[in-house]
């Protein structure tokens, strides 16, 4: 059974039929070689996957990021950006790396975030005397590495299906998320002074200044979310609301909202909102009917029968993950496996925070990886270069991601001790 | 008759995104409300949680049927747009057949939960479910209306130029 289900799941999804649909349309195909199940559990089950309070945090999350595009909040975390790093050795590719950093998390999808930072800045960099090659694989790497910044949409995703703290996750991940950019920008420092790449010149001390005070604002919105759910102020969807309102405040304070924009954004949100949900109602249903058929059992028998303990079992997770993201985005990939998975890690005493950041970190290099990569052949598109171009500066980047996310993988530490220290 | 349906279809959309960008709208004030209740007023607020859930629903419902329209759905389309033209197309129409039947089989499903939790009520709010249940027929009848109208152009617009 399982075996025809995979089949024709693979079949439906190489039609180019939407993942949602066609995960809907083979858990309909158990519910017929099963016969004993009513039908009417299909649309049960799919709301059932969108009925959740904690999974409201997604829509808001989103309409935050895209107030912060328009409100002229992103521009000026570039500008405090540039006047921190610009000088430095190829400075502007590092200032991509903090920019993301300062605003990764709230945003929807990776592959709405390599287009919106590549829009920006990869005019610039070529400007500036970056090949477009490089220049793309810059921004991919930056936004491969921001999916861990907290607050992320994977997160929250990972952490209501697996009932998982929200809070715990955005901790969890902070640490190895900065690391990976400073690794990014070292990286990028020592090419830049082999190779020879240009420099910006060092801005004043004033310039500085106005550029954090323009800036401080605004990174004050990851401060509260974090902050006020750590301290019990909001939980996560709260938190988002108040994101929301307060990039509304900021945007009014800064006069670059309009109505008309403002309604562009809220129904940019529906959409995405609707593309995410549909997955994790349609996934919802699949994961449900796979436990009827006991498949999830007969899988964790198998693997733990294979051996490999916790590492071998993470190190595996890896090797699915990387193509089905690769493939089909990290949302519908973390929704699909996350159900299946998740268990079997808790069976070998794996810690789900720990086990959901190696997620993480694994899907933002998944879906840039070279030559198939969705959010890849977003920015490629956006930068007019081929994947094949990007491949090689792009993989040099990846790589470091990947290495930073095998030592979370042997050094659970790195990721759960910030949990510990606030007191998760 | 196509023509009527695509003008129908136009005005479907925005009727879409006028509900679903208000639901939205609504989600967000009722999340924030709780907060502020919670705080300056000390009062948890008993509803607003099923409420934003319910409209969450509803907005995620829309938004899956919006997203078909505008074929922004998550899909894996390297594979056919390496097929020769003819053969291309015809797995286009495949794939879409596909899900109509997808969405007809939504619709009537759909109806029948409906229908079954008929009478029931929910915790909070004592609203009847079949409201909230409601949203998964209706979205299929505006999945449906969109396929349709966008049957006419049977691949997607980006190979609009290799006839």
């Amino acid at each position: 059974m399982a075996v025809i289900l995979i089949v024709t799941f693979i079949f439906l999804v190489l039609l180019s039929i939407p993942i949602a649909f066609a995960l809907a349309g083979t858990a309909a195909l158990a519910f017929i070689l099963d016969g004993g199940i009513p039908l009417v559990i299909i649309p049960q089950q799919i709301v059932a996957g969108m009925d959740s309070f904690p999974m409201l945090a997604v829509p808001l999350f989103i309409l935050a990021g895209l107030i912060m595009d328009i409100g002229g909040i992103s521009r000026r975390l570039v500008t405090l950006a540039y006047s921190l790093v610009g000088h430095l050795h190829g400075g502007l590719g590092q200032v991509v790396v903090v920019a993301e950093t300062f605003f990764a998390g709230v945003s929807g999808s990776t592959s709405a975030q390599a287009a919106v930072i590549g829009g920006i800045m990869i005019p610039q960099l070529v400007e500036k005397g970056y090949g477009r090659a490089r220049a793309t694989a810059i921004v991919g790497a930056a936004c491969a590495m921001g999916i861990m910044i907290p607050p992320g949409i994977v997160m929250v995703i990972y952490g209501v299906i697996g009932n998982v703290s929200i809070g715990k996750l955005f901790a969890a991940c902070l640490i190895p998320g900065l690391f990976m950019a400073i690794g990014l920008m070292f990286q990028i420092w020592w090419q830049a002074q082999r190779q020879g790449w240009p420099r910006g010149s060092r801005e004043t001390w004033s310039a500085t200044g106005k550029a954090a005070l323009a800036g401080a604002l605004p990174l004050m919105l990851v401060v509260i979310v974090l902050g006020g759910i750590r301290l019990g102020l909001f939980t996560a969807t709260e938190a988002a609301a108040v994101a929301v309102a307060y990039a509304l405040l900021l945007g009014a304070l800064y006069r670059s909202l309009s109505l008309h924009r403002l309604w562009g954004e809220l129904v940019r949100t529906v959409v995405l909102t609707g593309m995410v949900l549909f997955v994790v109602g349609a996934a919802k249903l699949l994961s449900w009917t796979l436990a009827v058929e006991e498949v999830p059992q007969s899988l964790a028998t198998i693997l733990v029968e294979l051996g490999g303990g916790e590492i071998g079992f993470l190190i595996l997770t890896i090797l699915v993950f990387i193509p089905l993201g690769a493939i089909l985005e990290g949302v519908p990939a973390v929704v699909m496996l996350t159900p299946i998975l998740l268990p079997i890690a808790k069976q070998l005493g794996i810690d789900p925070v720990h086990y959901g950041t190696v997620i993480v970190a694994t899907q933002g290099i998944s879906v840039f990886l070279p030559p198939v990569g969705v959010s890849l052949l977003v920015a490629c598109s956006v930068g007019q270069v081929s994947p094949a171009e990007v491949a090689r500066p792009l993989l040099s980047y990846l790589a470091l991601l990947f290495v930073f996310t095998l030592t979370m993988v042997f050094f659970p530490e790195v990721v759960l001790f910030l949990p510990r220290l606030v007191g998760y | 008759m196509l023509l009527l349906v695509k003008r129908f279809n136009r005005w479907l959309v925005m009727f879409e995104k006028a509900v679903a960008g208000s639901l939205l709208l609504a989600v967000f004030a009722v999340v924030l409300l709780q907060v502020i209740m919670r705080y300056l007023f000390e009062r948890p607020n008993p509803w607003s949680e099923e409420l934003s859930r319910f409209c969450f629903i509803w907005l995620s419902m829309i938004g899956a049927s919006l997203a078909l329209e505008s074929q922004s759905h998550f899909t894996f389309d390297l594979a056919v747009t390496k097929l020769p033209y003819l053969l291309r197309t015809w797995v286009y129409r495949f794939s879409s057949s596909i899900v109509v039947a997808g969405t007809i089989g939504l619709i009537g499903l759909g109806f029948g939960l409906v229908h079954l939790v008929d009478g029931q009520r929910s915790a909070a709010l004592d609203l009847p479910l079949s409201w909230v249940y409601i949203s998964v027929p209706v979205a299929g009848i505006f999945m449906l209306l969109h396929l349709v109208a966008g049957l006419s152009d049977t691949l997607p617009k980006q190979d609009g130029n290799s006839h």
